[in-house]
């Protein structure tokens, strides 16, 4: 269903460019859902916890991930930014490249992201010359710090972590999206391809999916949903919504027309 | 001891030889011994008052099934699930707890394998075969023995190790621990403790040394209980023993986990006692990671009256269920005191976390070294780390090595 607006369309992270706007995120993990999220999802993107990254042992998650796959490594454990910064390091020391997704996390109830802390491991990292990838609660002004901190994209969450709530914080959400010139990518909280599509077709750059794979029945048939609910919701907002739906009513011929006309 | 201890007394799990020792004088189980630190906190206060005010007997299918309907449960919901009313709703419980778990915790299921290092113990705890009345083969493992099983250990695939010793700080004093800290360290990611309650100070040491993880065991939450089956050692002392995991963290643990031995009393006010323990220290430091277990009795050498089966395996799920449904983003463990087959079904409704390759005897991990000392209990799940590990990806399971870096 490519169409020749889509074609050209790709997401560019740190100057990296992919082609699906589909990023596996990290908290339920096993190799069918890699193996599904990649071959029926059109994963390119996958997220690695590094304090599950089991060097060496069995069920080692570094050993389900192919090749010519972006590795995104996250900071989750950190409850600091000094945590997280010394996480990013380390992922760095194995070979993870330089991506990194940072989470810091001092609840341990609701797994909230510590925007505060957020920030600065942000600034530490982007100055280390890291991609980064701030997981946040969406804030405008956080936002705008975190640009100005050096992140590549900005990662608001759509509502807490696990719960398939969908997206909650959706009307700040799309604040982030009017007033930011990063990447906005939906973390968190999407439960049903419908969410994805709706987070997609608000603008939303690229949506991280994972418990709601990973809990599904079918875990290679729900890849496959979110993979199209993701291009469908895309293409709605290249193509442009209606007014009507976008902005609440608006005409679709103009009604003082007729002032021009008797001017003219 | 009130009359009603006494009388309760008369039944239950008493050997003659430990009727013998009753009567004795015996120190006051409720007031600190020098050199215990003692901590402002209003949490036990808090627990002893709701456990006494819980009568499971007020609630019904109604309070029941308004538990079941929430997605956020309250202590109340928590007591009704715990009543006996909920019984007949186990079915939907276990459903209930299935979701809640995946939801936070996917289809991971966390392996580790405990470590005695030591039994040496100065305590009386009368259902316990370590008790320093029992004639046991004592032992304790230097560094090089240590550092011998952890090898072993380690070369099963197992990243996260928990370290036991029994409660003697004479023997097992806190630099020894924290020796066995600095070399678990060297080969696992994640290093728990379950040995003697200290202070703050000594947990934040131990959490240098590499440690991340306590627990204690309260055993009975009903302090005059606890008085009669605690006869002897600084494990008499019942809120420094309660107070334990709060001493943990503010020594800069990352998590704490909490038990009572179910079938000791009143296994409902036990269990009721325990989760809101854990749910009131998470909210007094939320970045606090929680674990529950949920051990029940099992036969110990020298007291043939102790046995499990007041609590069967209904109540079990029970338990393990409202623990879920009111902590959904607790760890729960299961021991090798249950057998595979319990085990297998408690984490697919509700457990997340399994020890494989047990054994409870001191050394005895690695092929070269005989078991020093005896085990403190029979274990029933002698499955090794690789079947546990292929049962659980053949339940459909992702079984989790690590999950933690220390920084
Ligand atoms: S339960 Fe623990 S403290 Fe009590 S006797 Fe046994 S090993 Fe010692």
């Amino acid at each position: 269903m490519e169409t020749q607006q889509t074609k050209e369309d790709k997401l560019v992270i740190g100057g990296q460019v992919f082609d699906s706007r589909f990023i596996l995120g990290s908290g339920k993990y096993s190799l069918d859902l890699i193996k599904a999220a990649i071959s029926h999802g059109g994963a390119q993107m996958i997220t690695l916890a590094l304090r599950r990254a089991n060097q060496g042992g069995v069920g080692n998650i570094l050993d389900f991930i192919p090749k010519g796959v972006t590795l995104l490594p996250n900071t989750s454990g950190a409850r600091n930014a000094k945590e997280a910064v010394r996480i990013a390091r380390l992922a760095r020391e194995l070979g993870c490249g330089d991506f990194v997704k940072i989470e810091v996390i001092r609840d341990s109830k609701y797994l909230l992201p510590d925007n505060q802390e957020t920030i600065q491991a942000t600034e530490m990292l982007a100055k280390e010359g890291f991609i980064v990838m701030p997981y946040m609660y969406p804030d405008l002004n956080v936002a705008r710090d975190l640009k100005n901190a050096g992140a590549a994209t900005i990662m608001p969450l759509g509502s807490p972590i696990g719960s398939n709530k969908g997206l909650c914080t959706k009307e700040f959400i799309k604040i982030l999206i009017d007033e930011i010139d990063l990447p906005i990518i939906v973390d968190a909280g999407i439960g049903r391809p419908s969410d994805a599509c709706l987070a997609m077709e608000m603008g939303a750059a690229a949506v991280m999916i994972n418990t709601a794979i990973a809990t599904a029945r079918d875990v290679v048939s729900m890849a496959a949903a979110f993979k199209n609910a993701i291009i469908a919701g895309r293409a709605a907002y290249l193509a442009g919504l209606g007014r009507v739906i976008d902005k609440g009513a608006a005409a679709s011929s103009p009604l003082t027309g007729f002032l021009q006309e008797q001017e003219g | 001891m009130g009359q009603a201890n006494e009388a309760r007394l008369e039944t239950g799990i008493f050997s003659e030889e430990i009727r013998e020792h009753l009567p004795k004088n015996r120190i006051n189980h409720m007031k600190y011994l020098p050199g215990m630190e003692a901590i402002k906190s209003d949490v036990l206060k808090e627990v002893i008052a709701a456990r006494a005010g819980y009568d499971y007997k007020a609630y019904g299918p109604k309070e029941v099934r308004q538990a079941l309907n929430k997605d956020s449960l309250s202590p109340e919901d928590f007591k009704a699930l715990l009543s006996p009313a909920a019984l007949p709703f186990l079915e939907e419980m276990a459903q209930a707890a299935k979701v809640r778990t995946r939801e936070h915790y996917g289809n991971s299921i966390y392996m580790f394998t405990p470590l005695y290092i030591a039994n040496y113990c100065e305590n009386y705890c009368i259902y316990c075969g370590f008790n320093c009345h029992n004639k046991i083969k004592r032992a304790k493992l230097n560094a090089k023995e240590i550092e011998t099983e952890m090898k072993a250990i380690a070369e099963t695939g197992l990243k996260e190790i928990l370290l036991l010793t029994g409660e003697s700080s004479k023997m097992s004093d806190v630099k020894y621990i924290g020796e066995a800290c600095k070399i678990a360290r060297e080969y696992f990611n994640v290093v728990g403790l379950e040995v003697y309650p200290m202070n703050s100070e000594d947990y934040a040491y131990l959490q240098k040394c590499g440690a991340d993880y306590v627990t204690v065991f309260q055993e009975t939450y009903d302090s005059d209980r606890y008085e009669t089956l605690h006869l002897a050692g600084h494990k008499r002392i019942f809120p420094y023993r309660f107070n334990a995991q709060e001493r943990a963290l503010m020594g800069g643990m990352r998590g704490v986990g909490f038990a009572a031995l179910l079938g000791l009393d009143d296994f409902r006010k036990d269990a009721f006692a325990t989760g809101y323990h854990a749910y009131l220290l998470q909210r007094k430091y939320p970045q606090a990671e929680i674990a529950l277990s949920c051990p029940r009795l099992r036969p110990i050498i020298n007291n043939e009256k102790i046995n499990p089966m007041d609590v069967h395996e209904a109540q079990l799920v029970q338990v393990v269920t409202a623990y879920r449904l009111f902590l959904p983003y607790a760890n729960i463990t299961v021991s090798t005191r249950e057998c595979a087959k319990v085990r297998q079904h408690l984490v697919q409704m509700g457990a997340t976390k399994i020890s494989a390759g047990v054994s409870v005897a001191i050394g005895g991990h690695s092929d070269d070294s005989e078991a020093k000392g005896d085990e403190q209990f029979e274990i029933s799940d002698a499955r090794t780390v690789k079947e546990v590990y292929d049962d659980l990806v053949d339940q459909g399971l992702q079984p989790v090595m690590s999950d933690y870096i220390y920084l």
